[in-house]
């Protein structure tokens, strides 16, 4: 499970960032083999393809590299590197976008999140809006299990991209929602409703694979 | 001040998952958290509301704020669990409720949560019971005032003051 | 909502809530109210440990993506900008 960053930058970090200015070669590595897969990973929420996330990851490098000097500490240092390789990504996709502008809602608002089927209706005599199709309690012993973190990313490849964008910044790199809603420029409500769909969305696509056997 | 708090077997906390410590340790709500964050407990008069597997006794401190189902507060710790808490004792009394209810009201719908309280557990006893209540009765109030019977059940089976 | 019980939402618009729950978004009373029905209802229970244990499996996504040949390309940047000014 990934740690919340909380805000601002801790010893550690400043004394990496430190060792960066000084142009301290292993700090950098440290630095990389610590980062450079969640960026990769922020940048192709944004973009196409791999090869231009890792195109876009790159100049986001440089851009840390020439930026440490007025990095101030204010933000944790993974914030500021995410914002940047957020900022990149966001730039590149725009340039090479032909219609669908990513940022957009691609559900229509207020739809249900779960199947309305799945619920007695308005007019049940008994129990109107209770679960007439519940859901079935999942092993956690499943969920360690390769396959299904398998499933869980190919779940998340298939949401719309506003929601991919989320669920990865939030569930998958454990960013702040403060931190979310700065690289994609939308307010904490519509980052939770991105949130919320997605996250509904993947649970529907596990639930099929981890209904215990009858 | 001493209240009433409704765990999940081993002294977990229902919705956190936060494991109590039996030893009587005080625990603190984190200064931080939003409005509602504190620890929450049961007067008696609560008690039917939250019903889960342990029932245990708490001391509360620091300023208690009265909620409309429960009481909060900074600190808290547990003091002993209820031993006598019986759960299937308690269905049985929501049954006879209910079919005290079924019998005033002999439609359908009540019969439906005579048999459906047969199959369940103590708090969903609890929600049968009430909703059976509503229907017999026809008033809305029905429902808490239900919950007002079921604590006053529970003190006086489990001699809580 | 069922008109008989009172001011408590149903699982449909339970299911709705559980994201400004973990949040911890919701009012006071709404979020009592989200308790109140998770205490007899078991379903819901198990949708919003189902909604708990699809952010711990999304946290577990986690390949590394970093190659021997992309540390190399990484160094040799590095090593440009150090060797500016």
């Amino acid at each position: 499970m990934r740690e919340v960053t909380s805000a601002g930058s801790h010893p550690g970090e400043l004394e990496l960032v430190a060792a960066l200015r000084r142009r301290d070669e292993s700090a950098f590595l440290a630095l990389v083999r610590r980062f450079h897969s969640s960026m990769v990973r922020v940048a192709r929420v944004f973009v196409n393809s791999d090869a231009v996330a890792d195109e876009v990851v790159q100049e986001a490098w440089l851009a840390v590299l020439e930026g440490i000097g007025a990095f101030e500490g204010r933000a944790s240092l993974r914030s500021w590197m995410f914002s940047i390789v957020a900022n990149r990504a966001r730039s590149r996709a725009l340039r090479e976008a032909r219609s669908e502008p990513f940022s957009s809602f691609e559900d229509p608002e207020g739809e249900p999140t779960v199947d309305p089927a799945r619920f007695n209706p308005p007019d049940h005599p008994r129990w109107p809006g209770h679960w007439c199709s519940p859901p079935e309690r999942w092993a956690d012993e499943q969920l360690l299990l390769k396959e299904t973190v398998e499933l869980t990313k190919r779940a998340i490849d298939t949401l719309p991209s506003a929601q991919r964008q989320v669920i990865v910044l939030r569930d998958v790199e454990g960013c702040s929602s403060e931190e979310v809603c700065e690289a994609l420029a939308v307010s904490d409500g519509n980052q939770r409703v991105l949130l919320h769909r997605a996250r509904a969305k993947v649970r529907a696509m596990l639930e099929p694979h981890l209904r215990r056997n009858a | 001040m001493i209240a009433f708090k409704w765990l999940s077997r081993g002294a977990i906390a229902p919705f956190t998952g936060f494991r109590w410590p039996v030893d009587g340790s005080w625990v603190s709500a984190p200064q931080s958290a939003p409005e509602g964050s504190g620890v929450h407990a049961c007067r008696v008069e609560h008690l039917a509301w939250w019903i889960g597997e342990e029932l245990w006794r708490v001391e509360l401190d620091g300023p208690i704020l009265e909620r409309e189902m429960q009481i909060e507060a900074p600190r808290a710790r547990l003091l002993g669990q209820v031993t006598a808490w019986d759960p299937a004792a308690f269905v049985q009394a929501c049954l006879g409720r209910t079919e005290g209810f079924a019998a005033e009201t002999p439609t359908t719908e009540l019969a439906d949560y005579v048999a459906l309280i047969k199959t369940v557990d103590a708090p969903t006893a609890a929600f049968v019971a009430s909703v059976a209540a509503v229907a017999a009765r026809g008033t809305k109030q029905a429902f808490s005032e239900e919950r007002a019977w079921q604590a006053r059940w529970l003190s006086r089976a489990l001699d809580l003051f | 909502m069922s008109s008989r019980v009172p001011d408590q939402p149903t699982c449909r618009e339970i299911v709705e809530l559980v994201t400004d729950y973990l949040e911890e978004r919701l009012s006071l009373d709404a979020r009592t109210r989200l308790e109140q029905h998770l205490v007899y209802c078991d379903w819901c229970r198990v949708y919003l440990e189902q909604i708990r244990q699809t952010i711990r499996v999304a946290g577990s996504v986690s390949e590394e993506s970093f190659s021997p040949q992309r540390q190399e390309e990484l160094v040799r940047l590095f090593r440009d900008w150090k060797g500016k000014k």
